[in-house]
């Protein structure tokens, strides 16, 4: 903690004295906001003091500083694409009495080109004909919110986590989950950044916007996703910046980050790095079972989790080229990152660990080249890395729920009797091409290429063993490769009112390793296998007015098998070397309009029919096997508003219900269940308060409701479900202990930023009713639990 | 490793369960109570299922479940001990040994779980005994089944043999006759933890004096592996009418389904008949059978099981009638071909002193069954005919009487 607070404070001096600095040099700060004629900030606007070479571009709330030498006043020129030019002269009386605020006129004859690029990349995005779930990361980077919780409040989105902050976290969106939905940061495919990177870690100060694919996936996302993809997209800016936050939290919590970045546009370069770390004991509280050593007698008790401590560290510093003949973009960057994870329960709580703990680390170097060549548009992105695992198991004996050590003279360890002392590096090296080709102004073509190469080594002195040689199996070599290629072509037609995206993608792998069995007779022979698959995706969007449109998509969608689905364990679970990748058809269709300042309402609906969903299936006495068992079909309804109650106030409310279930079973009891282990039905009520003018800052008061209506941990028949309205009332037609309960989580908080958005605070009290929350059956989620957060930012 | 423990642990469970019915040791009767059956399945083979109260035997065609049917993360097979039921996971699925009772509506209720047990043996309403892995592999645990509390150990530590990777007590056989406990002995690997990984072409028990819980001596027979085994439900021994302690030689593990086989121990005696054995063809498993009147009930394949295990779950088993004084076996006919027993403690059970086999038959087509059937048949001299099947494309995993 104290290298925390060291690094926080050495932080805080450096931006402060460079503050110092800067006033020093010059003698007037020219500042103020830039609207549109609807009260829209509007972000990137070029600023220019006449006579002065003196310029800036607004920030994503439409402000502007230009640090320049004292007048009595300024002709300010402001410049939009889609406004009319803007002239104005300023007096330095006006600029120190008043808040100083720009607005620009629409400029009508471009009226289509004010529609697109007159908003920001995230405003974009939620127009796309691909259908996205926006989460606007930057809104809200002040709260102390997880990017989980931000997505957790979004229609169609439920992640679960097993447990407190950087617990194992799965996505679930239209009936999909863990492996069929992939994610990506900046339109890379993650796996490269092994645990190091993903939506459970990263703070929301890191990012720009989530967006989240239901269904179709853009050409530029390359990936064998069933259903849907997460991408992160990291902050952009043009200028200069460095921005820092901290926060402390219940649990012995602290998350910092750090984005700093340094330009040069004359000599053409740039140096920046983002780091995070995130640290938790994870100390809540939970109701288990105690046993008690003497008599095997068991009683309820509410103890504190006592070794769930986990710690993150990642860096990235990254430097590179612009705007040369030769190159718009060239990144260089260098990621560490380390990862202490200690282990307090497996699956369940119904056993607790003590000493278990998993370590992960690596260093990456990635490259990145852009550069546009007239209509044609090049993004290459390429990197190899090691990513290295270890897992402690050699406690030899077992924990109770008060930390206590009971020794066994028959274990290893204490999460499986042999117990582990595990070392595996898994290789990656990833390519990413992505080429896009204008043609004439409404149609774009692009081919995106990603492959992928993964390679396993490692050993296990714990481990399993070869019966015949005693070679350790994770020294055998395991080799994986693949390429998912996808081709596409975006059109607009009818005056941009209608824009259509046709895809075409291309699957490849091929895998190979040494297949083991310890009764099988092919032991030491070596294996391998390939396949190809397609698919096709097709999206279109209509503009019925400028703020309302339809969106229709569908796609052939391809997952293809993971080497160690294939090729199992070489011990009881079986390789398959038959399985076949899981398809599926996604369909969407949606609906959204929206007044500024008054309201915005978004309705979706998503059909999808999926073959061939890979599991892993125990077999007969002694084997399990992944194989090909499961289809699954349904319909899903989301909706999503916002209304601005007053000024000031705002309300949001969304809901999801998804009708999921299983077909061509050959199982009556199975046949039409729902989805087991999958909510169905989910809701968010959010009230978002601004109250400008407090003191000299801005207030931001807000409230978020969440409700999870109970499912069951294994499959109901149909017959026996409950048979309230669309299952939301009511209880199985017979004893079913094994459910995960309804969810009611309410949170509230403020930010509060004392003069304009450099510096701000925030707090959040999150669940604060105390409610006992589980996103998987009997893991408890942590309780009330306060947060405080502050930003310092520096432009 | 992890899963395949759990998973182990899961078929372990369920064979204790099954092990446990009312000829338990052939000790004390076990409490009564009203005329009441259960009727464990299971969704798809090896699935989470249900345990439903019945108030006779069923007939013709029955629904798997009813309103007070409990849920059951993992249903394997279970055994009984006079009104009591048990399980081997409780119904969350955590590894332990899970009492029940049936209420008078014919739900479920908890009496009562001890986490950590693996094999386990009811010996009276009062006596028994578990086996506790993390306790030590050496160790049979004692409890009292009608508190469902532990009482203490019996140390069985004298008997580890140097040299040798893994070692256990009771993990694959815990029976009970006249007085004593028999507790296989398992020399085995870390990685095999036991399962099919016999280091010896032996089979050993340990003899243990139940009133004094002193051990006695080790009882072999050579030429065996795999006595028991102890991931499932079925106990895999039974006391006959006879009085003689029958246990099975499951055939699977290293002996690649070679002389599966039933041998004894009889009435009065505390080792092994060496005069007397049933081995049945290789490519065989026998995991079950009822010895009463002078006859021997058991199942074996039609066509010999694959070292593969691939045909393991296919529907080629046929029941047979061993007569031990003409010491041939006779076919049971009236009956389709059907599935291996498994964890099944009641495959063959005698209910009213009727014998009773559990038969469920299926189509394989590629991964998809079809169950054509799955029921139970009574025996009438060499036949038999249905009495009830399941309406389902599940799994029956036990059918029991709970009261005498």
């Amino acid at each position: 903690m104290t290298r925390i607070r060291l690094l926080f404070c050495i932080l805080i001096n450096y931006l402060i004295l460079n503050q110092i600095n800067t006033y020093a040099q010059e003698a007037r700060i020219v500042r103020g906001t830039v609207k549109d004629s609807r009260g829209e900030m509007l972000t990137g606007a070029a600023v220019m003091l006449e006579g002065l070479e003196k310029s800036a571009l607004t920030d994503s709330s439409g402000q502007f500083r230009i640090a320049a030498p004292a007048r009595e006043s300024y002709t300010i020129h402001i410049q939009y694409i889609g406004f009319k030019k803007l002239i104005q002269t300023i007096s330095q009386r006006d600029i120190r009495r008043k808040e100083l605020i720009l607005t620009l006129e629409d400029d009508h004859t471009q009226l289509s080109e004010v529609q697109v690029t007159g908003k920001t990349e995230t405003q974009q995005a939620k127009l796309q004909p691909i259908k996205a779930e926006i989460i606007n990361t930057k809104a809200v980077q002040e709260q102390p919110s997880t990017l989980v919780e931000l997505m957790n409040r979004s229609a169609g989105i439920r992640i679960r986590q097993t447990g407190g902050l950087g617990s194992n976290a799965g996505l679930m969106m239209n009936g999909f989950q863990d492996r069929a939905i992939k994610n990506f940061r900046d339109g890379i495919p993650l796996d490269y950044l092994g645990a190091g990177y993903n939506i459970s870690l990263v703070p929301v100060n890191m990012l720009e916007r989530v967006e989240v694919y239901k269904g179709v996936l853009p050409t530029a996302l390359g990936a064998d996703a069933l259903g849907g993809a997460v991408n992160m997209v990291t902050k952009k800016s043009l200028y200069r910046y460095a921005e820092a936050s901290y926060e402390v939290a219940s649990f012995n919590t602290h998350r910092a980050s750090l984005n700093a970045l340094y330009t040069d546009t004359t000599r053409h370069f740039f140096v920046g790095a983002d780091a995070f770390l995130n640290r938790s004991d994870n100390n809540y509280k939970v109701d288990v079972i105690v046993t008690d050593q003497e008599t095997a007698a068991r009683t309820p008790a509410t103890v504190r989790l006592f070794h769930n401590q986990f710690t993150n560290f990642y860096t990235e510093a990254y430097g590179g080229l612009t705007n040369l003949k030769w190159v718009d973009e060239l990144r260089v960057g260098l990621t560490w990152f380390q990862i202490n994870r200690q282990n307090q329960y497996g699956a369940s709580m119904s056993q607790p660990f003590g000493a278990s703990v998993s370590r992960q680390h690596s260093v990456i170097p990635t490259l990145r080249y852009r550069k546009n060549f007239g209509k044609l548009g090049i993004d290459q992105f390429l990197t190899v890395s090691n990513i290295n695992t270890a897992q402690v198991d050699t406690a030899k004996g077992t924990y109770d729920w008060y930390g206590k050590f009971i020794p066994s003279p028959s274990r290893n360890g204490e999460i499986s009797m042999q117990g582990s002392l595990s070392d595996i590096k898994f290789s990656y090296f990833t390519s990413r091409t992505h080429l896009g080709y204008r043609i004439r102004q409404n149609h774009l073509a692009e081919v995106n290429v990603v492959s992928t190469n993964i390679g396993r080594s490692g050993r296990d002195p714990f481990g399993l063993k070869l019966p015949q040689t005693g070679e350790d199996i994770l020294s055998l070599p395991a080799k994986y490769y693949k390429v998912v290629a996808a081709a596409g072509i975006q059109s607009t037609f009818l005056n941009e009112r209608l824009t259509n995206n046709l895809i075409a993608k291309f699957f490849h792998y091929n895998t190979s390793t040494i297949n083991v069995d310890i009764y099988g007779t092919a032991l030491g022979a070596h294996r391998a296998t390939s396949e190809n698959s397609f698919g096709i995706a097709e999206a279109l969007k209509f503009a019925l007015t400028t703020n309302t449109f339809f969106r229709f998509s569908a796609e052939a969608a391809t997952r293809l098998p993971e080497q160690d689905e294939m090729f199992g364990d070489g011990n009881f679970h079986r390789s398959n070397f038959l399985l076949k990748p899981e398809k599926s058809t996604n369909i969407n269709l949606g609906f959204r309009t929206e007044r500024r300042n008054a309201y915005s309402l978004e309705v979706n609906s998503f059909y999808r029919i999926t073959r061939d969903l890979i599991l892993r299936m125990p077999i007969d006495f002694l084997f399990t096997q992944n194989q090909n068992v499961e289809s699954v079909k349904g319909l899903g309804f989301e909706t999503d508003l916002s209304v601005s109650l007053t000024r000031w106030l705002r309300a949001n409310g969304n809901f999801t219900y998804q009708d999921f279930r299983l077909f061509d079973t050959g199982n009556r009891l199975k046949e039409k269940s729902r989805l087991r282990n999958t909510p169905y039905f989910f809701a968010n009520l959010g009230l978002n308060s601004t109250l400008s003018n407090i003191g000299r800052g801005k207030l931001n008061l807000y409230y978020y409701f969440t409700f999870v209506r109970e499912y069951y941990l294994d499959y109901v028949p149909k017959s026996l479900e409950p048979d309230g309205f669309l299952g939301l009332w009511g209880r199985a037609k017979f004893d079913a202990p094994n459910i995960i309960p309804d969810q009611g989580l309410h949170s509230a908080g403020f930010t509060y930023s004392p003069a304009g958005d450099r510096f701000s605070i925030g707090f959040q009290a999150k669940n604060f009713l105390n409610a006992r929350v589980y996103d998987n059956f009997r893991i408890q989620n942590a309780g009330r639990s306060m947060h405080f957060k502050v930003n310092y930012t520096l432009k | 490793m992890k899963s395949r423990f759990k998973f182990l642990s899961l078929l372990f469970a369920v064979a204790a369960l099954a092990g446990c019915s009312d000829d338990n040791g052939g000790e004390t009767p076990g409490p009564k109570d009203n005329n009441k059956f259960v009727l464990m399945t299971n969704v798809s083979r090896f699935g989470d299922g249900y345990l439903t109260g019945l108030p006779g035997i069923p007939s013709g065609s029955i629904k798997s479940t009813n309103e007070k049917t409990l849920g059951l993360k993992s249903a394997f097979g279970f055994r009984t001990f006079g009104k009591w039921v048990f399980n081997r996971t409780n119904a969350a699925g955590d590894e332990g040994l899970q009492k029940f009772t049936v209420n008078a509506d014919g739900s479920m209720k908890d009496e009562g779980f001890i986490a950590g047990s693996t094999q386990f043996l009811i010996l009276s309403e009062t006596s028994g005994y578990y086996l506790d892995p993390t306790r030590g592999t050496l160790k049979l645990q004692k409890f009292n089944p009608t508190t469902m509390l532990r009482t203490g150990e019996i140390d069985l530590s004298s008997l580890k043999r140097a040299g040798v990777e893994f070692q256990s007590v009771g993990q694959h056989t815990l029976a009970a006759k006249e007085g004593k406990l028999y507790a296989g002995i398992t020399y085995g690997t870390t990685a095999g933890a036991g399962y099919g990984d016999d280091l010896y072409n032996t089979i050993e028990v340990a003899v243990i004096d139940i009133a004094t819980d002193k051990y006695e001596k080790t009882i072999k027979y050579d030429g065996f592996r795999s006595l028991g085994w102890g991931s499932s439900g079925n106990k895999m021994w039974s006391v006959g009418d006879d009085g003689a302690l029958y246990f099975y030689a499951t055939g699977l593990g290293k002996m690649a389904f070679e002389r599966s086989s039933i041998i004894r121990i009889k009435k009065g005696e505390t080792d092994f008949d060496k005069e007397w054995i049933l081995t049945t063809p290789n490519g065989n498993s026998v995991v079950m059978a009822l010895i009463k009147g002078g006859k021997l009930y058991y199942e074996i394949a039609s066509v010999p099981l694959k070292t593969d295990y691939t045909n393991l779950t296919a529907s080629i088993f046929e029941y047979f009638v061993y007569d031990f004084a003409t010491k041939q076996s006779t076919k049971i006919e009236g009956m389709p071909l059907h599935d291996y027993a498994y964890a099944n403690e009641q495959a063959i059970t005698e209910i009213d002193g009727k014998v009773y086999l559990w038969v469920r038959n299926t189509t394989v087509n590629g991964t998809v069954v079809t169950v054509n059937e799955d029921g139970y048949y009574v025996v009438d001299g060499n036949k038999a005919t249905s009495v009830f099947k399941v309406d389902h494309d599940g799994t029956i995993e036990g059918f029991a009487r709970v009261s005498e």
